[in-house]
């Protein structure tokens, strides 16, 4: 069995909605992988925080609120400042297709909407170099 | 090193070659108990105690990896957002990772590395089932046992084992109807063991009642200059297994059982050997 | 014959007769608008009058969303429902620094009365029934509308409309909760207690299984986590002395509609039955209003697809039949475009269109529980009911609703109800038009609405001009006040109220009782 991949799911934000977030950390952890879920309204300060702690690999972001434009480059760029630039940044949630580029171009790796399956999800994981 | 160089170092922890730590001051606090009895709250009030104290506080909480995928869920983070910020917490989940009697000295020396690094209390979190969780708390210097109310008849046999081992009991949720008397049932279950028996209390991780004679009595538990006899055994056996999984030859061992080549005494007399 | 499928079952994975008859259920002979109103809470039904079309809405400033709020009234809405963005639905400001990129997403920031002013501005309150969803922080922003009722001259038993006001499904499925459980059914029940001396006309709680089905509940979870909530309300009002006839009669719900097009329809019906038979072997009422179960629907957000997003227009008119066949008294129809982004005007309107030809062109409308009778959906709603029943009894063993969330009893089944959904359609065992079946190459060219990006920027401008242009002493001495009376049995409404009109922000309110009451975050059932 290869070493499993230390991954945090994070809910960014004021966002309650957490039902893809924890289908998203159950099938991870079915696929094998150590899976740090943060729970609701964690601020990009402490979700770099709990990746530090953690020694993180890969940090999932889930945010349906529309805040993402804001949160998941600001994670990318205090995970830069903190020596973390490696950790590999995803993100779901309700993200129009407009606001992807911006995201991408901010470090976010890979931006998953609606109707994601896990096998898509967990291939775009192993395709990773960490 | 800095947080960053810690976290990673904790990951390799078998390159940790930091000196083994004493047992004076004491700093292992090991905490178990059932899943629902409010552990982690209970630890958050603990850990802000001790913040207070100007401790710097680094909690180790392990939950179980799957035996089929090797993945595992750890949630208890999430139970404690206020070690997220504060530069005196640390917080690490960590998956057992299916090495039998392998995490007790992995422990160890994550442990060790974190009293070097200047950390002065260190809290192992674990749920206290089986015979693999009871390892993992012994190597704490001193083990709290949380339970709750309505949860009597899960203590009985299945807890014997944890509750030889702790120091200290504490019925949480005390502002719940029923926590008097599991306290009770406890207190008489233990007087039926020989020997010295740990002291019951009660309190509520909710609303804080309870909780500083619950810190001060874990502070001011007698100082046996190392574990109790119960906790030593534990860590022996577990070294003990340790040794015996990373021998060179405990594969061909293991099928050479399987295959009926070698009987149990063979099998064993072959691993001792160098 | 061969058949399609091995097992059929509804989507909550009832059992299904293949060809239903007599053997299945008959159904009672019952009459609309009679006990225990299965078919109905009034006699007549759409005869008399359509369901109220209440389009749920809200974006960015108050000005932005009280032009579309006027939109909608011109198109034929009939009634007003307020989103509000996540900062003021947690009962912070824009310019608090967690609020950074929420402002004006999800709803309307609401700071002040100032901005809920500005919300109904040419609006007559009056003449409009307004629906809040708003939780943690419902008793200031329906203070917010009270005050702005007063400005207009209205009379206090003019005032109609509904607050969400249901914390209970916020900690199980929705995480929009602030306080501990214990001050936030406190301030559930000063509400319906203020609300019963002065604003007889308002619906204190709308008692919300929306959420808890859109987290992933079945429809019979859905049903008997709601209900089960419903008597913890009822609970908590009766232990502050009032009697059951004085609010149960304001008790509203608030349902999802899903696909299962049955099972949605007789979810409604059992849910009246359920409600009359719970409340009358519990409370015996004397009024007989105080056990009809009256409710408002919206189409399940969470059956829409990001993929081929005009085929959403088809899902949201059966879900809306189905609300209709089971006779909800409001619908909120979802707009095509929502899992995509927030609904633009021409999505919006096609949502509200949609309900006006179901009501003025389908004929469903004609007929009272036209569902009645028919074996499988009477068959069907027996099972719900006893389903809903039994499971309703476990939470009661476990100590109530309250009790059991506590433990995350609610939020586990929840979540692994969830699973087997998303596991059911990536094993292909279900099949989603335009995700794992019917798929197409496409061009994403649907893309919702734009937010204003300076709305945090003017929200923060206005706040601080709130600050210099008040009377600091009266506020603040507004404010300890209320920290001083949270710590008393004292009804927080009129203080609350006081505090509104003396310029505190939102924010402001809700840290004053914090101080005295602390946070609390309710476990994931993970």
């Amino acid at each position: 069995m290869a070493t499993p991949l230390r991954i945090v799911i994070a809910k960014p934000g004021l966002d309650g909605h957490d039902r893809g977030a924890k289908v998203v950390a159950r099938a991870l952890r079915d696929a094998g992988h150590e899976v740090i879920y943060t729970g609701l309204r964690r601020t990009p300060e402490q979700i770099v925080r709990i990746a530090m702690d953690e020694d993180a690999q890969v940090v999932g972001l889930s945010s349906l609120s529309g805040a993402h434009g804001f949160l998941f480059p600001r994670v990318c760029e205090l995970l830069r400042e903190a020596g973390l630039g490696d950790i590999v940044v995803f993100g779901g949630g309700i993200i129009p297709e407009r606001d992807r580029p911006a995201l991408l171009a901010a470090g976010v790796s890979a931006i998953f909407g609606p109707g994601t399956t896990s096998t898509e999800l967990v291939d775009f994981l192993e395709g990773l170099e960490v | 090193m800095d947080r960053r160089e810690l976290a990673r170092a904790l990951s390799s922890a078998d390159s940790i070659t930091a000196p083994t730590r004493s047992f004076e001051p004491w700093c292992v606090l090991g905490v178990t108990g059932s899943p629902g009895v409010g552990k982690s709250c209970l630890v958050e009030r603990i850990v802000s105690h001790w913040l207070d104290c100007g401790e710097k506080v680094a909690i180790l909480a392990v939950d179980p990896s799957s035996p089929i995928t090797g993945g595992a869920l750890l949630g208890d983070r999430m139970r404690m957002a206020s070690v997220d910020t504060g530069e005196d917490v640390f917080f690490r989940s960590i998956a057992t990772r299916n090495v039998p009697g392998g995490l007790p000295s992995r422990l160890n020396r994550m442990v060790d590395l974190l009293v070097h690094e200047g950390w002065t209390k260190i809290i192992i979190e674990t749920v206290g089932s089986g015979q693999s969780e009871i390892r993992i708390v012994a190597v704490a210097d001193r083990l709290l046992l949380v339970e709750g109310p309505g949860r009597g008849d899960v203590i009985q046999a299945e807890k014997a084992g944890v509750m030889e081992l702790a120091d200290l009991i504490v019925v949480n949720k005390s502002d719940l109807a029923g926590a008097d008397k599991v306290a009770d049932e406890i207190r008489l279950s233990l007087n039926l063991s020989e020997g010295e028996s740990a002291d019951v209390l009660l309190c509520s991780a909710e609303t804080g009642d309870g909780i500083s004679d619950m810190v001060s009595a874990i502070d001011t538990l007698p100082n046996a200059r190392g574990p109790s006899i119960a906790r030593a055994r534990e860590r022996l056996l577990a070294s003990h297994q340790e040794n015996l999984i990373s021998h060179p030859q405990f594969s061909d061992v293991l099928k050479g059982l399987s295959e009926g080549r070698l009987s149990i005494e063979e099998a064993l007399s072959a691993l001792h050997r160098g | 014959m061969d058949l399609r499928k091995e097992r059929f079952e509804t989507l909550g994975g009832l059992p299904i007769s293949p060809v239903p008859s007599s053997k299945d259920s008959t159904g009672d002979e019952e009459a609309p608008g009679q006990a225990p109103y299965t078919r109905g809470v009034h006699e007549t039904m759409y005869r008399s009058r359509y369901w109220t079309m209440r389009q749920y809405a809200g974006f960015s400033s108050a000005e932005e969303t009280n032009t579309r709020f006027r939109t909608l009234l011109d198109r034929g809405q009939s009634g007003l429902s307020v989103a509000f963005d996540l900062p003021t639905q947690l009962g912070m400001d824009s310019d608090d620094p967690l609020s950074f990129g929420e402002v004006g997403r999800v709803g309307v920031a609401i700071d002040s009365i100032d901005d809920m002013r500005s919300l109904f501005s040419g609006i007559q309150l009056d003449q409009v029934s307004t629906s809040m969803t708003i939780n943690s922080p419902a008793i200031i922003l329906l203070a917010l509308y009270v005050a702005v009722g007063e400005e207009q001259g209205i009379l206090p038993e003019n005032l109609r409309g509904t607050v969400q006001n249901d914390i209970l499904k916020e900690y199980i499925a929705r995480g929009t909760h602030v306080f501990p459980p214990e001050q936030s059914m406190r301030l559930i029940t000063d509400l319906i207690e203020y609300c019963a001396e002065n604003h007889p006309a308002w619906n204190t709680i709308s008692i919300s299984g929306y959420h808890i089905r859109e987290a992933g509940a079945t429809a019979v979870e859905e049903l008997a986590f709601t209900l089960s909530n419903a008597l913890a309300y009822v609970d908590a009002a009766l232990s502050t002395g009032m009697d059951i006839d004085d609010f149960a009669p304001r008790l509203s719900f608030f349902f999802g509609c899903h696909n299962d097009f049955f099972e949605e329809v007789s979810k409604f019906r059992a849910a009246r039955r359920l409600w009359y038979r719970l409340m009358n072997e519990r409370y015996h009422p004397k009024n007989p209003k105080s056990s009809m179960l009256r409710f408002h629907t919206q189409t399940a957000g969470v059956t829409l697809t990001a993929q081929q997003p005009l085929n959403n227009v088809a899902r949201v008119s059966y879900q809306a039949l189905s609300a209709v066949l089971g006779g909800t008294q409001s619908l909120h129809t979802n707009s095509y475009d929502e899992a995509i982004g927030l609904p633009t005007d021409e999505s919006a309107t096609i949502a509200l269109r949609t309900q006006q030809i179901l009501a003025e062109e389908t004929g469903v409308a004609d007929v009272v529980d036209p569902m009645a009778g028919s074996y499988h959906v009477e068959a069907l709603t027996d099972r719900i009911e006893s389903e809903a029943y039994a499971l309703i009894c476990e939470i009661e063993e476990m100590g109530g609703a309250l009790t059991a969330l506590k433990s995350g009893f609610q939020q586990r089944r929840i979540h692994e109800s969830a699973w087997k959904q998303t596991t059911d359609v990536e094993a292909y065992n279900r099949k989603v038009i335009g995700v794992n079946h019917a798929k197409m190459a496409e061009d994403p060219d649907v893309e919702g609405q734009m937010i204003d990006p300076t709305i945090a920027e003017q929200q923060t401008k206005k706040l601080s001009e709130l600050r210099q242009n008040r009377d600091d002493a009266q506020s603040m001495a507004a404010l300890s006040a209320l920290t001083v009376a949270a710590a008393t049995d004292e009804n927080l409404f009129p203080l609350i109220l006081t505090a509104v009109k003396a310029k505190c922000s939102v924010g402001e309110i809700m840290n004053a009782m914090k101080i005295e009451f602390g946070t609390w975050m309710a476990p994931s059932g993970f």
